[in-house]
């Protein structure tokens, strides 16, 4: 969306330039929490740390903390090595998944709390918690106790306090897996437009795809404790590295095929009941070899027999199936069909398609990205 | 600048926290306050345990020479026999009979609103809050005027009073964690209140129930005062034929008292030990929500 | 959580049959009694009869061997709680994150607990008397030149009492202590406060409600002191502790109103410090009691 060094109109300069990340490594006592983790964070990005839980991503966001020590590798603020500073001084906003409100104090007191310990007149820090409340709508609750307050406000209190202190790098850790889905949209737009109108370096972390692609400028794809893949939002999504990453964002047709025939821009796979496919390499495959052919549900073209488009060129025949059953999700209807020798496709179609029917199924070979199998869990 | 870091010394089962220099370090002066203490606990009864089996002991490190006649003259002495017997006679029937009434009780409070169920709930919880001799006093002189002073019958009913809120404070949660759809779903199969109870309750709530009968005796073998108000000459628990052999200890050998102690000690060493098989030493004083 | 719509076979009737023999077990043998007490306490007994319902009272209050009971008694529990707190809280909240041996070192602690004053105290008279252990290892240490006399005074009960009322006071604050949720301190130290800074504006104002309670439960059962104040103290003089005056106006005076006066003067000394507690408590901190979950 945003290239890195062009910023919006009215959007504050960074304060910082950049974070380095490398080589970031972790052992708990049986697990390998990070693995050779390595990122570049541009000042004012809002970068997205995306993956499946124990990928390593919070270990990774608690090392940039301060909370966790790697076991090696470094991370770099503007050329200085943070290893010797503890988190108390790096000067870092954190928001946590649980908020970790105080409950002994009011929202006013919790977000002065940062303030209070850097020092300061009571008037300035008044002044600046009032405008911080303000910041995330939440004026009227200032002398409320967090058991008083809604998750909802409380993740909105959590925000303010960690961005009252106006920190160099803001941290967050799925801060809104607790909320319910209404909740969690109106809470995302509210942090896209605090980023917008900020412009604070932002280090997320999250496991739903959905957040990842609406908030980020870049995101980065952690599998087992290392980077998969980085890109922006529309290139991970519509270019993914591998069958994990395409797994991980949508792309839940995921095919275990055999490499028929491979070139540079095409490559004819069989699939599951002699199906033949022809999709896009995503590497360079052996005739035989083993592979995983991904393609999205709303790329999955469906049609009645007879009202079948023609075959564009390169593109393998149509498939005949029947439909399995179709489920209506509100905007569309996600319909199951089934074509032969076992194969399942699931396609996101306009329309209900009842159950039984026999329908023509095509799948665009742009469309049909093919990745080597590396056990894509 | 720095590249690689030497790996962090990863202790087993600590934290996985930040340890920089000078905070939250090894626990050392933990396990050296811990280690102190203990000492002092094992100084106390080993003291205790080398008299009871000492022939003389003439003020030097360790007795002169051994003997297990302090046994046998304790048993002859203190009656120890009958003394262990009502030990456990009562131990037993307060376990039973707080059993008996915390557990309704604890069910209906884990499982109702009602108003006035704090009212309830406070009353039930009450007597734990207030030391023994304060209500003892009274309840002692009641209960002789009752013409049950002396007997094993006072001493069962004085030592429900303590016990009884105990049953309640740890078997109410205990009821409140059992999912009431497991009920539900029983009726739903057909089954109606009694089997309900044994088939479905019952099982689940055993092992709690046998947590804090374990602990009602441990705690009632071990309750010295209110025992000591009511009990006469053939009712004592051990505690209190301890008491009286320690206070009148000019006129008995400290070597047959330390035994008597030691048989006190086993007794609840042993109770207590099986009893942390199946409770973590802090539910026994405060119930902590995880 | 209490169910409001639980399974409904049972009505309101079943409720109060599964609630009453509880209910009157405490009605029959404590409310009852303590009010019996109470009464009892106001209709003084013989010599005292002419003196009008609080003879019992001013007598107690008006002999100074009585009244110096109260004293011998806060002597003893005043500092014994303060000094088991101090020693507790630091060693609670350490051990609020688990180290290796957590549960050997608890399960030490509940052993004097549940072994009980009496034993202690017996025990005691053997340790620590002067050709004991304890003073043969602190004169072998030069710690001092002849044997202390550490019991059968105010010392030996200050002891004993050191050593029944610690275990419990330390888990009451572990229980709160690790009731605290961890990602507090966390916070607090992203926002930039250094040990200190969490020690005083977090950890403290949050285990406020658990030292309340420790303290709480301390001077109460300190202050009702018997078997060891006997055993190991100086029964006729300087520990005559209250609880003694009691017994002793019950089975030696068979002057049970006298006796009942006493015993409520010494619920009402207990309920007065309780009260002062909590007062404390709530200046210091107003909010939910176990500190943590959001």
């Amino acid at each position: 969306m945003t290239p890195e060094n062009v910023r919006p109109p009215g959007q504050p300069a960074p304060r910082i330039g950049q974070l380095r990340i490398r080589n970031l490594t972790k052992q708990y006592a049986e697990t390998t929490a990070l693995r050779a983790f390595d990122l570049d964070v541009h000042g004012g990005e809002f970068i997205s740390l995306l993956g499946p839980s124990g990928c390593g991503k919070t270990t990774a966001l608690n090392c940039v903390a301060g909370l966790v020590e790697p076991d090696g590798g470094s991370i770099e603020l503007d050329g200085r090595d943070l290893a010797a500073v503890p988190p108390e001084r790096r000067g870092f906003g954190m928001v946590f998944q649980s908020y970790a409100l105080f409950p002994h104090l009011t929202a006013a007191r919790n977000v002065a709390f940062g303030l209070e310990i850097m020092g300061g007149r009571r008037q300035e820090i008044t002044r600046r918690v009032a405008e911080a409340l303000a910041l995330v709508h939440l004026e009227g609750m200032a002398d409320r106790y967090p058991a008083q307050l809604s998750g909802g406000q409380q993740q909105r209190v959590a925000l303010a306090r960690a961005l009252v202190t106006e920190p160099r790098l803001l941290l967050m850790d799925e801060p809104l897996s607790n909320l319910d889905a209404k909740l969690r949209l109106e809470m995302r737009l509210e942090i896209r437009r605090l980023h917008q109108a900020l412009g604070l370096t932002t280090l997320y972390v999250t496991h739903d795809q959905e957040e990842a692609l609406s908030l980020s400028d870049r995101i980065v794809l952690v599998r087992a404790g290392t980077v998969q893949q980085i890109g922006t939002p529309e290139d991970v999504y519509s270019q993914p590295g591998s069958a994990y990453v395409a797994n991980f964002l949508g792309y839940r047709n995921l095919l275990t095929v055999i490499v028929e025939e491979s070139g540079e821009t095409r490559v004819r796979v069989a699939a599951l009941g002699g199906h033949r496919f022809v999709g896009s390499p995503r590497e360079r495959f052996a005739n035989g070899q083993a592979a995983v052919a991904a393609i999205r549900p709303e790329d999955v073209e469906v049609a009645a027999p007879g009202e079948d488009r023609p075959a564009a060129s390169g593109e393998g025949a149509a498939l005949t199936a029947r439909v399995e059953l179709t489920e209506f999700v509100g905007d569309a209807f996600e319909t199951s069909v089934e074509a032969g020798g076992g194969l399942r496709l699931l396609a996101r179609t306009p329309r209900r398609w009842p159950r039984g029917s026999a329908v023509v199924v095509r799948l665009p070979p742009d469309r049909l990205l093919v990745f080597a199998d590396e056990g894509h869990a | 600048m720095t590249t690689g870091r030497p790996p962090a010394a990863e202790r087993p089962g600590v934290g996985r926290e930040t340890r920089r220099r000078g905070r939250e370090g090894s626990a050392w002066w933990v396990y050296l306050a811990v280690a102190a203490f203990a000492a002092l606990i094992a100084g106390i009864f080993l003291s205790v345990l080398f008299n009871s089996f000492a022939a003389t002991w003439f003020g030097g490190w360790l007795p002169d020479a051994y003997t297990t006649k302090w046994y046998r003259f304790a048993l002859a002495e203190f009656d120890l026999a009958r003394v262990l017997g009502v030990t456990i006679v009562v131990g037993v029937a307060v376990t039973l009979a707080s059993l008996l009434l915390g557990l309704p009780a604890a069910y209906v409070l884990a499982r109702r609103t009602f108003p006035g169920k704090n009212i309830v709930l406070m009353t039930l919880i009450l007597p734990m809050l207030v030391p023994p001799i304060t209500y003892g006093i009274p309840l002692a002189a009641m209960l002789y005027r009752l013409h049950l002073g002396g007997s094993l019958a006072g001493v069962i009913l004085i030592n429900i009073v303590p016990a009884l809120p105990f049953v309640v404070l740890i078997m109410t949660p205990f009821f409140e964690q059992i999912d009431p759809n497991l009920e539900r779903a029983a009726r739903m199969l057909g089954a109606r209140l009694f089997r309900i109870f044994t088939r479905v309750l019952l099982p689940l709530v055993l092992p709690g129930m046998l947590a804090a009968g374990l602990l009602i005796l441990v705690r009632t073998i071990a309750l010295f005062e209110l025992t000591f108000l009511i009990s006469g000459a053939r009712s004592q628990t051990l505690v209190v034929a301890l008491y009286y052999a320690a206070f009148a200890a000019g006129i008995r050998p400290s070597q047959s008292i330390d035994a008597m102690a030691v048989v006190y000690m086993v007794t609840s060493l042993v109770l207590l030990l099986t009893a942390l098989r199946f409770i973590n030493p802090v539910n026994m004083v405060i119930r902590v929500k995880r | 959580m209490p169910e409001i719509g639980a399974p409904r076979h049972r009505g309101r009737g079943l409720d109060a049959l599964l609630l009453a023999p509880a209910v009157l077990a405490v009605l029959v043998l404590f409310i009852i009694p303590f009010a019996y007490g109470l009464l009892l306490s106001l209709e003084p007994h013989g010599v005292l009869a002419k003196g009008g319902p609080l003879a019992n009272y001013a007598a107690f209050f008006g002999n100074p061997r009585e009244r110096a009971s109260i004293w011998n008694t806060l002597r003893l529990a005043l500092p014994v709680t303060l000094i088991d707190l101090a020693i507790a809280l630091p060693l609670a909240y350490r051990l609020r994150r688990p180290i290796p041996g957590q549960r050997v070192i608890t399960a030490l602690l509940v052993i004097p607990m549940t072994l009980g004053t009496v034993l202690i105290a017996e025990g005691m008279i053997e340790f620590f008397s002067p050709a004991g252990w304890f003073n043969k290892i602190a004169l072998a240490l030069h710690l001092t030149a002849t044997p202390l006399q550490l019991v059968h005074n105010y010392t030996g009960v200050f002891i004993s009492l050191l050593i029944s009322d610690f275990p419990a006071v330390f888990l009451v604050l572990l229980g709160f202590a690790s009731g605290i949720d961890p990602n507090l301190e966390r916070a607090a130290r992203m926002l930039g406060a250094g040990w200190w800074a969490r020690l005083t504006r977090v950890t403290l104002p949050l285990l406020a409600p658990g030292i309340a309670a420790a303290a709480a439960l301390s001077f109460v059962a300190t202050f009702s002191v018997f078997p060891s104040a006997v055993l190991v103290g100086q029964p006729a003089g300087e520990t005559r502790v209250i609880a003694l005056a009691a017994w002793q106006a019950a089975y030696e005076r068979y002057d049970y109103s006298q006796a009942s006066a006493i015993a409520i003067v010494m619920a009402a000394i207990e309920l007065i410090f309780v009260a002062g507690v909590l007062v404390l408590r709530s200046q210091a901190y107003r909010g939910p009691t176990l500190g943590g979950r959001a």
